[in-house]
C-alpha cells in the first residue's frame, strides 16, 4: 500500500504488535535501518510493514523521534539536542526508557539508541548499587564467591 | 525475539544493550565499579576498567645523557569523589570529599583503593568504607606530576602541572612548574622538556581556555598560547595588591580554575588575610570579584559577572585546587563567597578580611558510625547480603 502525498512524498504504513497502524513518510521510517532494508527488499509494497516486536505506544514515540530527526538538518544541532533532552524527559520513567531502548535496538536507529543508553546511564550515576536494584527491581543474584570479589573491588581506604 | 510489551525490566536487557549503557559510563571509573556491583548480568556485560595510578611516563626534567640518575617523571590522575550515605535521612548532610592518593600505587594484594579525606583534614584514623553503601560522584579531575628517582623510587612532587589534550590526540602538551620553580613544557614526541628562559619563579600552572597560565611567586602571570607556545602574554600584577611588595611567595599563592573563570588565590600574614582575584579575559587583567564597579573607557560600570565567587566553593590544596558548587555543601554555604582550605597550605585560614573560609574539625557523625577503622585488628564485619544461588 503506497500512498503519495501532495509533495510526492511516498508514505509507508507501519503496524505495531498490538495492531495499531501508523502512516508515515518513507524518509521518516527510513531513519530505522531495519525498516529501510525492509523497504529496499520490497516488503512494503504489499500492505503495511508489521513490527511484531514494538507496541503501538512505543512505536508512536519512536515515530515522533524519527519525524523530528528527518526534518532537521545539521545546522539545528543545538535545537535538536534540546529537543532530545525534552523527549527523553517525557519518557521519564525507566520502564518506558527500557522499552524505547529495545525498540531502538530492534529498529536499528543509532541516534535514538545512543540517546536512551546515555539517559539510562545518567540515571544510575552516583546512586548506590542497592538504590539501583530497588529502583529497577533487580535481584542481587551474585554467588557468594562473586559477591566477595565485588566487595573487594569496592573497598576504599582513606585517612 | 519476544514482543516488547509493557514493564520490560532493565535486568532483562540483552547483554549488548547492557554493554551499551556500560560504555556510556566510561568516563567514570567509580560508576563502572558500581554498575558491575548491581547483578551478575550487569557485571558480565562490562569489564572492569584498568586502574591507572600513573597515566604516563615522561622524560626526566634534568637531562640525563648517561642514564646515571635513572630519573623520570610520572604523570598521574587525581580524582575527587563526593561521598554521601545512601540513607534518605542522611542525604542532606555535607558529603565527604575523598581524593585519590597519587603518591601511592594501588596495592594488588589488599585490593583497596587508597584515598585521602579533603574536607576533614583532621581525621586521624584510617577508615575503610564499602563504596557500595554510598552515593559517590566524581566531582573533579586533575593531573599531578612527580619526579621519580628510579634507583630509590623516591617521588618529588612538582609545584603544579597542566595538561592540554586536544581531542584528536595529536596534540598532547604538558606544562609543569618544576620543584626548582622553573617552567618546562613537553609536547608528545619530544625527547625532553623545553624550559622557558626567564627570571620568574613559577609556583602554579593551569590550563584554561586554550592557554596555559603560569604564576610567578611575586604576582606575575604568563599566558601561553597552547597552539603557539611562543606567544606569551604577561598579565600585569594587580596594582593594589602587589605594587608595594617585591617579596616572593612560594606558598599561599595559587591559580584555581572554576566554572568558566580563572581565579588567583593569595594568602599573606600567615594566611590570615586572603585575597582572591578573578581574571578579566577581555582586558587581560586581574579584578577583585567583590568590586561592584569597574572602570571601562573612563566610566564606572557594573561588571557583567557574578557577585563574588557566586555559587563556587574553592578548595585550595598543594596537589590540586578545584571548585565545587556551594549548594552541594550545605555546611559551608553560609555566604555567597566561600573558600575552603586544606591544612597543607593554610594552617590558620579563618576570619580573613574578604572571604570566609572554613577548615572543618569534626566530620559528620555518620563517618564514625558507618565506617570501620582499619587500624583496629578486627575483621571487617560481613555485609548483610542475601545471595540467590542459582
Amino acid at each position: 500500500m503506497s500512498i503519495t502525498t501532495e509533495n510526492n512524498e511516498k508514505m509507508i504504513t507501519l503496524m505495531s504488535s498490538d495492531g495499531e497502524e501508523f502512516v508515515v513518510e518513507e524518509a521518516v521510517a527510513a531513519q530505522s535501518q531495519t525498516i529501510k532494508h525492509l523497504i529496499e527488499d520490497g516488503c512494503s509494497t504489499e500492505g503495511s510493514i508489521p513490527l511484531p516486536n514494538v507496541t503501538g505506544r512505543v512505536l508512536s514515540e519512536v515515530i515522533q523521534y524519527c519525524k523530528k530527526h528527518s526534518s532537521s538538518d545539521d545546522k539545528e544541532e543545538k535545537e535538536l539536542e534540546a529537543w532530545d533532552a525534552e523527549f527523553v524527559k517525557a519518557a521519564d520513567d525507566h520502564v518506558a526508557l527500557t522499552d524505547l531502548m529495545m525498540a531502538a535496538n530492534f529498529l536499528d536507529i543509532k541516534g535514538l539508541l545512543d540517546l536512551v543508553a546515555q539517559t539510562l546511564a545518567n540515571m544510575i550515576t552516583g546512586k548506590s548499587p542497592e538504590e539501583v536494584r530497588r529502583m529497577w527491581n533487580i535481584k542481587n543474584d551474585f554467588t557468594p564467591e562473586e559477591a566477595e570479589k565485588v566487595r573487594k573491588e569496592n573497598q576504599w581506604a582513606f585517612e | 525475539m519476544a514482543p516488547i510489551s509493557k514493564n520490560y525490566c532493565w535486568a532483562d536487557l540483552p547483554n549488548d544493550l547492557l554493554e551499551k549503557i556500560g560504555s556510556c559510563l566510561q568516563n567514570s571509573y567509580v560508576d563502572i565499579l558500581r554498575f558491575r556491583a548491581v547483578c551478575s548480568s550487569w557485571r558480565s556485560s562490562t569489564p572492569l576498567p584498568p586502574v591507572v595510578p600513573s597515566l604516563m611516563t615522561l622524560p626526566p626534567l634534568v637531562p640525563d645523557h648517561n642514564n646515571m640518575s635513572h630519573q623520570y617523571c610520572l604523570l598521574k590522575e587525581l580524582t575527587v569523589f563526593s561521598v554521601q550515605p545512601a540513607h534518605d535521612d542522611l542525604s542532606g548532610t555535607t558529603p565527604l570529599l575523598l581524593r585519590t592518593l597519587p603518591s601511592k600505587s594501588i596495592s594488588e594484594e589488599d585490593n583497596v583503593t587508597p584515598l585521602e579525606a579533603l574536607n576533614y583534614p583532621k581525621l586521624k584514623t584510617k577508615y575503610l568504607l564499602d563504596s557500595r553503601d554510598f552515593r559517590v560522584k566524581e566531582i573533579w579531575f586533575d593531573y599531578y606530576l612527580v619526579v621519580v628517582d628510579g634507583s630509590s623510587d623516591n617521588e618529588i612532587p612538582t609545584r603544579g602541572v597542566a595538561v592540554c589534550w586536544s581531542e584528536d590526540f595529536d596534540d598532547f602538551m604538558v606544562m609543569v612548574a618544576t620543584p626548582s620553580l622553573e617552567l618546562a613544557m613537553w609536547r608528545e614526541g619530544d625527547y625532553g622538556w623545553t624550559f622557558l628562559d626567564s627570571d620568574y619563579k613559577f609556583v602554579s600552572v593551569v590550563y584554561f581556555k586554550d592557554k596555559f597560565y603560569a604564576l610567578d611567586g611575586s604576582g606575575w602571570v604568563l599566558a601561553i598560547d597552547a597552539t603557539n607556545p611562543d606567544s606569551i602574554k604577561k598579565i600585569s600584577r594587580d596594582r593594589t595588591t602587589f605594587m608595594q611588595r617585591e617579596s616572593y611567595w612560594e606558598h599561599g599563592f595559587v591559580l584555581v580554575k572554576s566554572l568558566g573563570h580563572l581565579f588567583l588565590v593569595f594568602g599573606e600574614h600567615d594566611f590570615r588575610i586572603l585575597l582572591i582575584l578573578m581574571l578579566d579575559e577581555v582586558r587581560g587583567e586581574w579584578v577583585n570579584p567583590r568590586d561592584d564597579r569597574v572602570m571601562v573607557n573612563g566610566e564606572w560600570v557594573k561588571p557583567p559577572r557574578d557577585d563574588g565567587l557566586g555559587e563556587r566553593l574553592l578548595f585550595v590544596t598543594l596537589k590540586s585546587s578545584f571548585s565545587i558548587l556551594a549548594k552541594d555543601f550545605p555546611e559551608y554555604s553560609k555566604d555567597n563567597c566561600v573558600v575552603c582550605f586544606h591544612k597543607e597550605l593554610f594552617h590558620s585560614a579563618y576570619g580573613n578580611r574578604w572571604f570566609p573560609s572554613y577548615c572543618c574539625s569534626e566530620p559528620p557523625s555518620w563517618v564514625h558510625k558507618s565506617l570501620h577503622l582499619v587500624s583496629s585488628n578486627e575483621e571487617s564485619p560481613a555485609r548483610k547480603e542475601e545471595y540467590i544461588v542459582g
